[in-house]
């Protein structure tokens, strides 16, 4: 698989007083592979924000270099080509959302992207078919949960149908059920369309179901690679800033009796069959 | 209160007045509004009067509705009308505490709050049936001759669009600010201006904190989706139909039949 | 103790339908309990808390603090809003004063307390919250999410209110910020031994403090019971109410599933190592 994100030894510095520089995030290098689900974790505060704005190339790094589908995010010549390609998702469902009613939200960035108008309809249908709101064309967005206004964020971004899709913990503002349904959905739209996805989360059962989790820990990159690997280390647990799973912790316990148990089942069925298992090794 | 005000509150709708192309509604609203405020008979202002009560039957709001959402202004239009009714137009600054209502005095009150009621209701008619983004469209369209000065159009459209579909949102959440003060025990209404002030400006410190917080995360959000004010094509088709063309001529029609009410019926 | 008899609650929508926000609930919560409020979002837990300090009076029913009905039987409603303390959702959304001494400070100025109390009533709390002295000069917006929530917090505690009630006080925040500001809160039960009311949609997190639940599924009440009676409940019940359960829950729900004698929903972490443990020792073998 192609890379289709790179970053080389980029540093991300905000000037606080006249010279003093604080780093946000300090010589991050790392791929990310074409139609690749990466998650990207670490407590409040350790750059995942940051992180997600430079892969959008909506902020330039202070040093190194970023390449988004092979274009440099800090030559002005390429903003727009990157944000055609890039669609990003923050955080507050409600500050992203412009418009009076859904059909001229979507529109509103296929306006941007010089879409015919012919064309829009078809594409705000699909998008909005895609995002499990079929027929809510000339709904109010005042009207929307939450949940549904994220929806509908993401139904805006894929209407414009970008390569990388971003999300800064788009679902901390809702409440469980919508989590699970926009999660759902993002695996839905990986599969489907293909879409390279980043999503920033600090819900470790997301994370787990990526292909590479992103550990940022004090503004560096302190792991990049399979989640099992980094959810099943046992010094990696240890990390203040990183929460083990319900699943792992369970296994921990088990562990700590003395059985013999494969850390790595950290999904809820594989954890389950551990469990039992180790039960039904006792019955005999 | 806060929840009934009606600035922003497109209503979904499929009435005629929904039908009709923004740029025609805006100039019914500028025509009636002009009509209201120049002409001083009593006769034309009924019909401009009668002509508003028409556009908002087409808009198929309820009478409650309309009240509802405007029951703060209507009560400033009644207080004023009863406020000239009290005291006569010649009325010096120093009297000696003598009010009387002449036949006069009623007709000039009368006139006024007809103005007033003329003006809410075609205003209200307008901003139910007309969305955001339509109007906003209608002011890209009117201030793009001002390109050649450097002023981007679409930039001014944008803002009205913003603004108007985050009024209620802000409303809403000045609501809960209030609430959350006021468990806090901040007094609103209190002798003690300062007090008062004091928790005035607990609600307006964090509403505007909030809104240049929202204004930072929806430039962000803007810039993501390719917003450059430069070329782009448009998502609404505004064409002008046999029904704007029909409303225009009633408003001519109006227009005439106000001048000549006002040369010819001298009431 | 704060007690609540048939409350209903009724709003006019757009179209003047009336829609029940609430109704018939009843619950109480003795000195220096826990009561856990449940329930997805819609359920009607907002409407209900904004009843209980008396920002919105019921249709029906009536709110009962240490005998007195809060709507009939307080010289005003401040003087309710002082008694039951009420942290909305997003408190930090609230802070406006130039320093977090003042922002807390601002319901006892309020109250018309001393400046020699309304000191040592800041500092007490401000240090029972983790918000360190240094902070206290400082804007609250130049503090970090998470100190922004608890400074909010403090606030409604320095009045010290009979009845603390808050509505989702972790939305938003990560584990390590939600675990830190609960056992700022259990400590501060503790320590004060005043009532609490917590509002949540998370099961996991209210389960282990609280001495009662109460479970709201569109406007009504569906479970008022101990915290235990919940385990009784199936999952798919659980999952019915937009209670999504937990993960431990679900791998716990496929390993009863197998024929092992578990409880019907296993809620926390905890209650499944113990459920582990006497499964294994029921075997009477361990490794």
């Amino acid at each position: 698989m192609e890379k289709i994100i790179e970053f080389k030894n980029v540093d991300y510095a905000v000037e606080e007083q006249k010279n003093k520089k604080h780093f946000i995030l300090k010589n991050i290098t790392l791929e990310i592979k074409k139609g690749e689900l990466v998650c990207v974790i670490g407590l409040n505060g350790c750059g995942k924000s940051t992180f997600a704005k430079l892969l959008s190339g909506l902020i330039s790094p202070t040093s190194g270099l970023i390449n988004i589908c092979g274009l440099n995010t800090q030559n002005p010549d390429h903003s727009y080509q990157i944000r055609k390609k890039v669609g990003i998702i923050f955080q507050n469902p409600d500050n992203q959302i412009i418009a009076s009613t859904i059909e001229e939200e979507i529109a509103f960035g296929l306006e941007n992207l010089c879409i015919p108008r012919e064309k829009m309809k078809a594409r705000i249908k699909s998008s909005l078919c895609a995002v499990g709101m079929e027929g809510f064309e000339k709904k109010l967005t005042s009207t929307l949960s939450g949940g549904q206004k994220q929806r509908l964020n993401i139904a805006s971004v894929l209407a414009m149908q970008p390569e990388i899709i971003v999300l800064d913990e788009p679902t901390s503002m809702l409440d469980s059920v919508s989590r699970k349904n926009i999660l759902d959905l993002l695996l839905k739209i990986k599969s489907i369309h293909k879409t390279t996805i980043v999503l920033v989360t600090h819900f470790m059962e997301e994370a787990v179901l990526s292909n590479k989790v992103l550990f940022i820990e004090d503004r560096k990159v302190n792991f990049l690679g399979n989640p099992y690997e980094l959810f099943s280390d046992e010094v990696f647990l240890k990390t203040p800033s990183l929460t083990p799973m319900q699943s792992s912790q369970i296994l921990s316990f088990i562990k700590s009796l003395g059985y013999k148990v494969s850390m790595k089942a950290l999904k809820t069925k594989d954890c389950a069959n551990e469990i039992i298992k180790i039960l039904e090794n006792h019955k005999k | 209160m806060i929840k009934n005000i009606s600035i922003g509150k497109y209503i979904e709708g499929n009435s005629k007045m929904h039908q009709l192309d923004a740029r025609t509604k805006i100039i019914l609203w500028l025509v009636f509004t002009l009509l209201a405020f120049l002409t001083h008979s009593f006769i034309s202002l009924s019909l401009i009067l009668i002509s508003c009560v028409f556009m908002m039957k087409l808009s198929d709001i309820s009478a409650l509705k309309f009240l509802k959402s405007n029951s703060l202004i209507i009560i400033l239009s009644l207080f004023t009308t009863l406020l000239n009714l009290v005291f006569e137009a010649e009325a010096k600054l120093i009297t000696s505490g003598k009010f009387y209502i002449t036949s006069k005095t009623m007709k000039v009150s009368f006139i006024i709050f007809i103005k007033f009621i003329s003006l809410i209701l075609t205003t209200s008619a307008v901003m139910f049936t007309t969305s955001a983004n339509e109007i906003s469209y209608v002011v890209e369209k009117t201030f793009m001759p001002l390109s050649c000065i450097g002023i981007n159009s679409r930039d001014i459209a944008l803002t009205i669009t913003i603004t108007l579909r985050f009024i209620p949102t802000v409303l809403e959440e000045a609501k809960k600010i209030v609430n959350a003060q006021l468990s806090r025990g901040a007094r609103f209404k209190n002798k003690n201006i300062f007090k008062t002030f004091k928790a005035c400006l607990s609600v307006f410190i964090p509403l505007l904190v909030s809104s240049f917080s929202r204004a930072e995360c929806l430039a962000t959000a803007l810039e993501a989706r390719c917003y450059s004010g430069e070329a782009h094509t448009s998502f609404k088709e505004f064409k002008f139909k046999k029904k704007d063309f029909i409303a225009l001529l009633l408003a001519l029609l109006l227009i005439l039949g106000v001048i000549g009410c006002n040369l010819w019926i001298k009431i | 103790m704060i007690e609540a008899r048939n409350l209903s609650y009724t709003y006019e929508s757009e179209n003047n339908f009336k829609t029940s926000a609430v109704e018939n609930i009843s619950f109480s919560v003795n000195n220096g309990e826990i009561l856990g409020i449940l329930g997805k979002t819609g359920s009607g837990k907002s409407t209900l808390v904004q009843m209980l300090n008396g920002l919105l009076k019921p249709l029906s029913g009536e709110i009962i603090l240490n005998g007195k009905n809060i709507t009939t039987d307080f010289k005003n409603k401040y003087e309710v809003f002082s008694k039951i303390g009420l942290v909305f959702q997003y408190p930090e959304h609230q802070l406006f004063e130039s320093t977090v001494f003042d922002d807390i400070a601002f319901g006892l100025k309020n109250q018309g307390l001393e400046k020699p109390e309304i000191h040592s009533r800041v500092i007490k709390i401000a240090n029972m919250l983790g918000l360190n002295e240094n902070l206290l000069s400082r804007s609250p917006l130049s503090l970090s999410g998470g100190e922004k929530r608890r400074c909010a917090i403090a606030g409604v505690m320095a009045l010290k209110p009979d009845v603390l009630i808050l509505d989702e006080p972790t939305a938003g925040m990560d584990l390590i910020g939600k675990n830190f500001l609960l056992k700022c809160l259990l400590d501060y039960h503790s320590q004060e031994k005043r009532s609490i009311i917590l509002i949540s949609h998370s099961v996991e997190e209210i389960i282990e403090v609280s001495s009662k639940i109460l479970v709201l599924d569109k406007g009504k009440s569906v479970y008022y019971g101990s915290p235990g009676g919940l385990f009784k409940k199936d999952i798919k019940y659980l999952e019915s109410l937009g209670l999504n359960p937990a993960q431990i829950t679900q791998v716990m729900s496929l390993v009863k599933a197998e024929g092992y004698d578990i409880p019907e929903s296993v809620l926390t972490v905890n209650q499944a190592q113990k459920e582990i443990l006497k499964l294994l020792e029921k075997d009477g073998a361990t490794a």
